[in-house]
């Protein structure tokens, strides 16, 4: 049977090397009270069938969007029960340490959103970052609703304290480009919690579904595979122009699942204009590229594939992925990459090594080992 | 022989008005380069009064750099919210080139010419491939970057259809101007220049994936593409983002039966960009210029007389000789039917 809670810890002093960091899990909650109830009122009560916190409208997918073996017990969502997280995360895939952005469904009311972020900060911190937490191997994102920048401030000063909250989660969504400078209040606060901002693609209420410069996509491939970088591209250029990072020095942030090497060829059409564009952007540093390993990180999953693995390995090589690459497997999601398997073969072993855990323990400041815990089965999980 | 893809002669209102009739003539014309971004300096690297001149451009290109052939490509001011307003200005411009550039002869070089279309209007567009398409001095059709639909969509279709059927490749370029085209990304509008010229060809990249998925290449199998603003290595990265959801995704598109990047060889050229092959804007790579197939894909284009204008006698140095032979003149000459039939005798061969 499974329960909601594992056993108490092992006791163990035993430690191991951490070699694998997960830089996006996305775990969540069996049932919606689960998380609801520690959304504040008067906005709990108004979360009613269409304001709900888990519905939107998107492309249609003609798969289930979770690996099938990650669904334990019937009706209850995957990425939702401890054993079987711990099982399938971390005794098969063998991740060390795990980041866990469980994203915060908004809507399109920015007072709702807030409190749906502070539920699901609550809930987090209460579950997964507290009895979940077996050995420690999970560390937490704290969602901020970027609609609401005054309310996002106020979460990041909730929870910047926790030892387990490590980053800021948004979404890809605004009505501008992030480095725009009615943003800059979330990024002072952030800056100066010293803590990172991760941006994970989401679909909320109030975004525009599928939208490109040039109308909306009209396949899932096109969508898929494209819409997470169109709108990150616009941000990561904004941030790098903007002077985000000459005005808050320890501001840093995250594109989570939304590809790697297209910014190289973005960064150096930057950086081959960048003496020209001088006058117009606030941005102090020499070129573009110099802000990039103080202050922008990538993760893997969905690696990019060649027919010709090798061709991966080279563009790999040839645009800093020893630095600023992370490690992920999006777990439980249908495209989760093997920790054994995604990069490429023929890969430096030092480049390897950063990208699977030594960047994001420096990154992160996480530790370079952790606790041994028994299997799923063997003892201390129920 | 060096072949340059994309010269963007500018047609100035006091010729543009002449051309385009009433009521049109007598409206405050939108700005030739747009009003939301300002590019650089005056946007120029001639005087103002020498962007839309012929003797000019012909001294600068022909003369200096050594150019055979110019395929021109003015543009027409973005998307307009009148179908006959943006029809009638296309049309003017096609007639510009074709009076203004196309007619007279130069010692050292020709100009072609690219017919424009306006894409929000299907009839209007197939009239103006009717208008200009047997004319041999236009090599190719051209349309803006942003519409208002995925060039994919079945809109399109019969324009995409009359330009195979002729033998003209399709040149998707920026038209600067934004119009009532969709914000330059799907956040916002950026604040400055630079963040909208940086991210221009992450729209080509969602053209060329429209054509794609939409199954445009499978129908239309002499059908060709040209992408004036993306780069072969944002498009090879790309596209093989694009080939691992085809790989998971095609039950929605079994149209497409093969890699979405085998259709780029047969289909789609990228013009070359000052960054190509760097991972820092400057520092040729080895790795990168041969997993992007620069060499199959890329093709030379110097945007005279734009602020970034690319001199062909520099642009590629440091690159590998073949692949830089390719890129300057052959590609163009292997990819665009009409082009080597063009091309008067003695600039032929004696130059290659």
């Amino acid at each position: 049977m499974t329960t909601a809670t594992l056993g108490p810890g092992t006791g163990s002093q035993e430690r191991v090397d951490v070699n694998v960091v997960d830089c996006d899990v996305h775990l969540t909650h069996r049932h919606a009270d689960e998380m609801l109830q520690y959304v504040p009122e008067p906005w709990r009560s108004q979360l009613g069938a269409r304001r709900g916190t888990n519905k939107r409208e998107a492309y249609t997918q003609f798969w289930d969007p979770r690996r099938l073996d990650s669904y334990g017990t019937p009706g209850l969502p995957a990425g939702s029960e401890p054993d079987l997280v711990h099982r399938q995360l971390f005794d098969e895939a063998g991740v060390d340490l795990a980041m866990i952005l469980a994203q915060a469904r908004c809507t399109v009311d920015p007072e709702i959103n807030a409190a749906l972020c502070r539920g699901a900060n609550a809930w987090l911190a209460n579950t997964w970052l507290a009895g979940w937490n077996l050995g420690d191997r999970f560390y937490g994102s704290i969602n901020v609703p970027m609609d609401n920048p005054d309310a996002a401030v106020r979460e990041i000063e909730e929870w910047a304290g926790h030892p387990k909250f490590k980053q800021i989660l948004i979404g890809h969504f605004s009505d501008r480009p992030l480095g725009y400078p009615g943003y800059d209040k979330v990024w002072e606060a952030a800056s100066r919690h010293r803590l990172p901002v991760a941006m994970h693609f989401s679909v909320n209420a109030g975004d525009p579904l599928g939208a490109t410069p040039t109308g909306r996509f009209q396949h899932h491939v096109d969508y898929h595979s494209i819409a997470f970088s169109l709108t990150y591209s616009a941000h990561f250029v904004s941030w790098l122009c903007s002077g985000a990072f000459d005005r808050y020095p320890n501001l840093q942030f995250v594109l989570v699942e939304g590809g790697f090497l297209w910014h190289r060829a973005l960064i150096s059409r930057l950086a081959r204009h960048w003496k020209t564009f001088q006058d117009e952007i606030p941005a102090a540093a020499a070129d573009p590229v110099s802000y990039l390993r103080d202050h922008i990180r990538f993760t893997t999953q969905p690696i990019e594939e060649s027919e010709d693995p090798s061709e991966v390995t080279r563009a790999l090589e040839a645009t800093d992925a020893e630095n600023i690459l992370m490690f992920s497997t999006d777990y439980p999601h249908f495209d989760f990459d093997d920790p054994k398997r995604a990069l490429p073969p023929g890969l430096d072993p030092v480049v390897r090594q950063r990208i699977m855990a030594g960047n994001a323990c420096d990154f992160y400041g996480l530790p370079r080992s952790r606790v041994v815990t028994p299997p799923v089965g063997q003892g201390s999980v129920a | 022989m060096i072949i340059d893809a994309a010269v963007h002669p500018v047609l100035a209102d006091r010729e543009l008005r002449p051309l385009i009739g009433q009521p049109w003539a007598g409206t405050g014309l939108p700005h030739p380069l747009g009003v939301r971004y300002a590019p650089p300096g005056d946007g120029f690297v001639v005087p103002p009064d020498d962007a839309g001149n012929p003797a000019a451009a012909a001294a600068r290109l022909f003369g200096d750099c050594g150019i055979s052939a110019a395929i021109l490509s003015p543009l027409t001011r973005g998307l307009r919210p009148n179908p006959q307003e943006m029809a009638a200005i296309a049309r003017g411009t096609n007639e510009w080139v074709a009076d203004r550039w196309l007619t007279e002869r130069h010692p050292d070089g020709v100009f072609l010419g690219s017919i424009r279309l306006p894409v929000t209007d299907v009839a209007a567009s197939l009239k103006e491939l009717d208008r200009w398409g047997d004319d041999p001095r236009f090599v190719q059709v051209a349309v803006p970057l942003r519409a208002y639909l995925p060039y994919g969509d079945e809109f399109y279709f019969p324009i995409w259809q009359a330009a195979a059927e002729r033998n003209l490749p399709v040149l998707v370029v920026d038209d600067l101007a934004t119009g009532v085209a969709h914000n330059e990304t799907p956040v916002g509008p950026p604040r400055f220049f630079t963040e909208k010229h940086v991210l221009t060809p992450m729209t080509d990249v969602v053209q060329f994936a429209s054509l794609i998925t939409s199954g445009v290449f499978d129908r239309l199998p002499e059908l060709r593409f040209i992408f004036a603003d993306c780069g072969v290595d944002l498009a090879r990265f790309m596209v093989w983002k694009i080939e691992k959801d085809w790989r998971m995704g095609r039950v929605e598109i079994p149209w497409v039966e093969k890699l979405p990047g085998l259709y780029l060889p047969d289909h789609v050229r990228f013009l070359s960009q000052p960054e190509d092959g760097t991972a820092d804007g400057f520092t040729l790579n080895q790795d990168l210029i041969e997993v992007s197939d620069a060499a199959g894909l890329a093709m030379f284009g110097s945007r005279f007389p734009f602020w970034n204008f690319a001199d062909p006698r520099t642009a590629l140095s440091g690159w590998p000789d073949e692949t830089a032979q390719r890129i300057l003149g052959q590609n163009a000459l292997d990819f665009l039917p009409r082009l080597r039939a063009a091309l008067p005798d003695h600039t032929d061969s004696s130059r290659t």
